[in-house]
C-alpha cells in the first residue's frame, strides 16, 4: 500500500465517493499513525455532505457515520483558517447524543457559517 | 404493461402465459440480509478489537491479577471472531453479487412477459383474421361455384345474357381471390405473432438460465464463506433437512446454520465461562450483565438459526430465489426473523464488548481495593492496572503520538490522563462532556506501545448514570 493509495482512500472518504463503510475498510489496511496530514477537510466537503442530507440523499445516521470516520484521524487536517470550526462541526455530527441531533435547520445553520468561504 | 430496469417482487404480475413466475425471489430481501450480515460482521469486528485489547498479553488495556486469570478464557476468541467477521463479509459479498443478477433476470423475465402478452394478443387477433378471411374465402368460393354451375347447365338465351353471366363469374372469381389473399395475410400475421411468442419464451428461458447460474454461483460462494468461518461441531435438525433436500440451495442455508449456530455455541460457552468466573471472583454486577449479554447474543443467533429453519419448513413464499429456483420453498416471515435475530445478536455483541471492558476495569479496581471496597464507577485517574504519568515522562515516540492525540481531540476536551502500563505501553484517556445532557460524556481512549505506535483508539459514550451508551472503535 502506498501513501498515494492511502491519500486516495482518505479523499474517497471525505468526498463520499463510495460508501463510508467501504472507505473505512480500505483505510484499515493502513496504520492509524501518520506524522503528516495527508489530506485536508475543507468547508466545501462538509457543505457537500450537508447538501446531500438536505436533499434527502443521506440520512442523519449516514452523516454521523461519515463524521465518525473522519473524527480524530491523524492523517486528515482541517483547512485553514476554519480548523476549529470544522473540528467542532465534525464533533457535533459524530456525537449527536452529546450535542444535538442533525436536523435540516441545523444543517442550514452550518452551511451559513461557511457561506462565502468557497 | 410497465417494464422497469430493476424489478423487485415480480410475483404480482399475471404469469398465466408462462404458467407461473419463472424467476421467483426478492432481490431486496437478499440485499437486506447482506446488509445485516455486513453490519453484524462490522459490529463483531469492532467488539473483537475490544476483546483483543482485553485478552492480549502484549496489547492489553487491562492488566493485573484479575486480568491474568480472565485472559485464558478469552484468548481464543479474537481469532474465532476474526473468522466470523471474514465469513460474514464473504457471505455478504456473495449475496451482494447475487441480488443484482437476480434482479436483472427478473427484469428480463418481465420483459419476456410483456412480449409474450403482446404476442398473445396478436395471436388472438390474427386467429380471428384467419377465421374471418377463411369464412369469406369459403363463401366467395361457394358463390363462384354456384354461378359457374348455373352458367354451365343453363344456356344463356341471348348473347347479352351470356356476357353478363361471364362478367358475374369473373367478379365472383376476383372476390374469391381477394378473400384468399386476406386468408394469406391473416395467416402471415398469425405466423409473426407465433414467432413473437416463441421469442418471448426464449427470453424467459434465458432469464431462468441466468437466475440458475446466479443461484449456483451464490451457493458456491456461500459454501466458500462457510469454509472460511467457524465450523459448527453440532449436527442439528436443520442439517437433516438439507441432507434430505440435497441440492444446491442447501449451501446457502447450511452456511447460516454452520456459522451462526457454531459461533453462538462456541462464543457463548467461552464467554459464558468467563462471565461466570468473573461473577464469582469479583462479585461484580457487570460480570452478570456480560454473561446475560452473551445469553442475549446466543438468543439472537438462535433466532437466526430458527429463521433459517423456518425458511425451509415454512414453505409459504420464496424470499431469496435461491431455494425457489431449485424447488426449495422458503418463508418470507422467517427471513424477517433472520434479520431480527442478526440485529439482536449484534446488539448483544456490542453490549458484551462494552461490559467486558467495563468489567475488566472494575475487576482490577476491586482487586486493588480489596474485598468489600468495590468502586462505584470507572476510575479514570490512572486507568486500570497502571500508574499515572505526565507527558514529559514519556519516551519521545510516545510523546509524539500524545501530541497527535491532543491535536485530534475535539474542542472542550478535558485534560487527558496518561497511564503507564506494565508492558511499556501507555494509555491516554480524554473526557469530553456533553453539551446537551449534564453528566453525559465521551471518553477518547488511545493505547500506544513503547515504540509510539497506536495499538487501539476508541470512543466510549456514557449516559449520565455511568452506563455505556456505545463504543465506537476507530482503530484497528
Amino acid at each position: 500500500m502506498t501513501t498515494v493509495s492511502r491519500t486516495q482512500a482518505l479523499r474517497d472518504l471525505i468526498d463520499l465517493r463510495e460508501p463510508v463503510a467501504d472507505a473505512v475498510r480500505r483505510l484499515r489496511a493502513f496504520p492509524w499513525d501518520s506524522d503528516a496530514e495527508l489530506t485536508v477537510l475543507g468547508p466545501g466537503n462538509v457543505i457537500h455532505v450537508l447538501d446531500l442530507y438536505l436533499h434527502g440523499v443521506l440520512a442523519s445516521a449516514e452523516v454521523e457515520e461519515w463524521a465518525e470516520a473522519i473524527e480524530g484521524r491523524d492523517d486528515i487536517g482541517y483547512e485553514f483558517p476554519h480548523g476549529e470550526t470544522l473540528k467542532q462541526l465534525i464533533f457535533e455530527l459524530a456525537n449527536p447524543l452529546l450535542t444535538r441531533q442533525l436536523e435540516p435547520s441545523r444543517a442550514r445553520e452550518w452551511k451559513d457559517t461557511f457561506a462565502g468561504t468557497d | 404493461m410497465e417494464v422497469t430496469d430493476r424489478v423487485t417482487g415480480i410475483d404480482g404480475y399475471d404469469w398465466g402465459v408462462f404458467g407461473a413466475n419463472p424467476v421467483p425471489g426478492d432481490p431486496d430481501a437478499v440485499r437486506a440480509i447482506a446488509v445485516n450480515l455486513r453490519d453484524l460482521a462490522d459490529e463483531v469486528a469492532q467488539q473483537n478489537a475490544l476483546v483483543r485489547a482485553v485478552g492480549s498479553d502484549s496489547e492489553s488495556i487491562w492488566v493485573g491479577p484479575a486480568a491474568q486469570r480472565f485472559r485464558p478464557h478469552v484468548a481464543k476468541l479474537p481469532g474465532e471472531l476474526s473468522k466470523l467477521t471474514t465469513s460474514y463479509h464473504d457471505a455478504a459479498d456473495a449475496l451482494d453479487g447475487y441480488w443484482p443478477r437476480l434482479g436483472d433476470a427478473q427484469a428480463l423475465a418481465v420483459q419476456a412477459l410483456a412480449r409474450a402478452m403482446s404476442a398473445q394478443g396478436a395471436i388472438a387477433v390474427a386467429q380471428g383474421q384467419v377465421a374471418a378471411a377463411s369464412a369469406g374465402a369459403e363463401s366467395a368460393a361457394g358463390s363462384y361455384n354456384s354461378a359457374a354451375m348455373t352458367a354451365a347447365t343453363t344456356p344463356a338465351p341471348t348473347p347479352a345474357a351470356a356476357a353478363a353471366a361471364q362478367a358475374q363469374l369473373q367478379g365472383l372469381q376476383a372476390g374469391y381471390q381477394g378473400a384468399q389473399a386476406q386468408v394469406s395475410a391473416a395467416q402471415a400475421n398469425l405466423a409473426a405473432a407465433n414467432e413473437d411468442m416463441a421469442a418471448a419464451h426464449h427470453m424467459k428461458d434465458t432469464a431462468v438460465a441466468n437466475a440458475h447460474t446466479a443461484s449456483a454461483a451464490v451457493a458456491a460462494a456461500l459454501h466458500a464463506a462457510s469454509a472460511a468461518g467457524i465450523q459448527n461441531p453440532h449436527h442439528s435438525w436443520l442439517s437433516g433437512v438439507f441432507d434430505d433436500i440435497g441440492n444446491v440451495a442447501s449451501g446457502a442455508w447450511n452456511w447460516t446454520e454452520h456459522h451462526v449456530a457454531g459461533w453462538a455455541g462456541d462464543a457463548g460457552r467461552d464467554l459464558g465461562a468467563a462471565g461466570e468466573w468473573a461473577w464469582h471472583a469479583v462479585d461484580n454486577p457487570d460480570a452478570l450483565k456480560a454473561a446475560l449479554d452473551v445469553g442475549g447474543m446466543a438468543l439472537g443467533l438462535a433466532a437466526v438459526v430458527a429463521g433459517a429453519g423456518g425458511e425451509v419448513g415454512g414453505g409459504l413464499l420464496d424470499a431469496t430465489g435461491v431455494g425457489a429456483l431449485v424447488g426449495v420453498p422458503v418463508n418470507v416471515a422467517s427471513a424477517a426473523l433472520i434479520t431480527a435475530g442478526a440485529g439482536m445478536a449484534a446488539v448483544s455483541a456490542a453490549d458484551m464488548g462494552h461490559n467486558l471492558a467495563h468489567m475488566a476495569q472494575d475487576a482490577d479496581n476491586a482487586e486493588r481495593s480489596g474485598p468489600g471496597d468495590s468502586p462505584s464507577g470507572p476510575d479514570y485517574g490512572a486507568g486500570p492496572g497502571g500508574t499515572a504519568t505526565t507527558p514529559s515522562d514519556l519516551p519521545e515516540p510516545v510523546q509524539t503520538n500524545y501530541g497527535r492525540f491532543m491535536k485530534s481531540l475535539p474542542t472542550g476536551a478535558e485534560e487527558p490522563t496518561i497511564t503507564q502500563l506494565p508492558d511499556g505501553s501507555v494509555r491516554f484517556d480524554a473526557n469530553v462532556p456533553a453539551a446537551n445532557i449534564p453528566g453525559s460524556y465521551a471518553t477518547y481512549t488511545k493505547v500506544v506501545d513503547a515504540e509510539g505506535n497506536t495499538v487501539t483508539f476508541y470512543k466510549t459514550t456514557y449516559a449520565p448514570d455511568g452506563s455505556v451508551v456505545h463504543v465506537k472503535v476507530k482503530y484497528p
